[in-house]
């Protein structure tokens, strides 16, 4: 069996493209708020730095921290603890956390997208 | 299909899996996949074997690790399963080693965002894809070399009995 065939290599341009290219085109500095979703519906918007408990049916599930450009997720219910590791993330970049349905990602501001 | 060497590649590739969260990561979440590498060996073999090898090791890994029936154990259960299919059908359709693993684990990384997109009802997932094939591709090449020291060992069996 042949490690590599001439067919490979279009598979290995096609994969190196759709890995290469989102990761030069990602940085978008008109992405200014943070938007908290849970089970997919936007529960909070967050524009001035702090921190804010995030709930689900009624329990805490969270705390989203905000320092005014970077946002990073603190005292997690989940088990893992896999979204307090990803620590600080800049705008581009989100924080997921599967237990808790849980995505911390930056957005632009609907007020910047109208004054313009 | 040969029961006793499928009994070995379940178990090694259990063994692999739960091991491989000692090497280090570069992400918070995820494995290397290395294996990924006795699916890529199996796959070689038969599309049953690919299979039963993909999902043995899922199972048995996940158990061995305490994560079955949690998220993380569907996302990678069907990722590899689907991994699998595509390697078969890639060697079926003569490609080689390279293409079969890279196809692989980005298919895996696919399926298991998919999943994970239902699970917690956003899309937003996705953006985390581009690194997970980075980094996937760099682990699938290695996968490559391992299936075929599998693949020489394979043949040293072969010629003794």
């Amino acid at each position: 069996m042949k490690i590599l065939s001439p067919r490979d290599i279009i598979i290995a341009i096609v994969i190196t493209a759709i890995a290469i290219v989102p990761l030069v085109i990602r940085h978008d500095h008109s992405l200014n708020t943070v938007v908290v979703r849970v089970d997919g519906k936007v529960v909070m918007r967050i524009k001035k730095p702090g921190s804010y408990n995030v709930y689900r049916n009624g329990k805490r599930i969270t705390t989203v921290v905000f320092n005014g450009k970077e946002v990073r997720v603190v005292n997690s219910t989940c088990r893992l603890k896999i979204c307090e590791k990803m620590g600080w993330v800049k705008p581009g970049e989100e924080i997921v956390c599967v237990p808790n349905h849980l995505v911390v990602r930056f957005e632009k501001s609907r007020i910047d997208a109208v004054t313009w | 299909m040969n029961i006793s060497l499928l009994g070995i590649l379940i178990s090694l590739s259990s063994a692999i899996y739960v091991l491989e969260t000692f090497i280090p990561f570069p992400l918070p979440v995820g494995r290397w996949g290395f294996s990924n590498s006795l699916v890529l060996f199996s796959a070689t073999l038969s599309m049953k074997s690919a299979l039963v090898v993909s999902a043995g090791k899922s199972i048995l890994g996940s158990l061995l690790s305490g994560r079955i029936m949690s998220p993380p154990f569907w996302m990678g259960f069907l990722g590899s399963i689907g991994a699998a299919i595509v390697e078969r059908l890639l060697y079926e359709t003569r490609f080689g080693y390279i293409g079969m693993s890279l196809a692989g684990s980005a298919v895996n990384n696919v399926i298991q965002m998919a999943v994970g997109a239902l699970i917690i009802k956003s899309y937003g997932i996705f953006s985390l894809l581009p690194l997970f094939l980075a980094i996937g591709s760099v682990s699938a090449v290695a996968n490559v070399y391992m299936a075929k020291a599998y693949e020489k060992f394979w043949e040293v069996k072969k010629i003794c009995e």
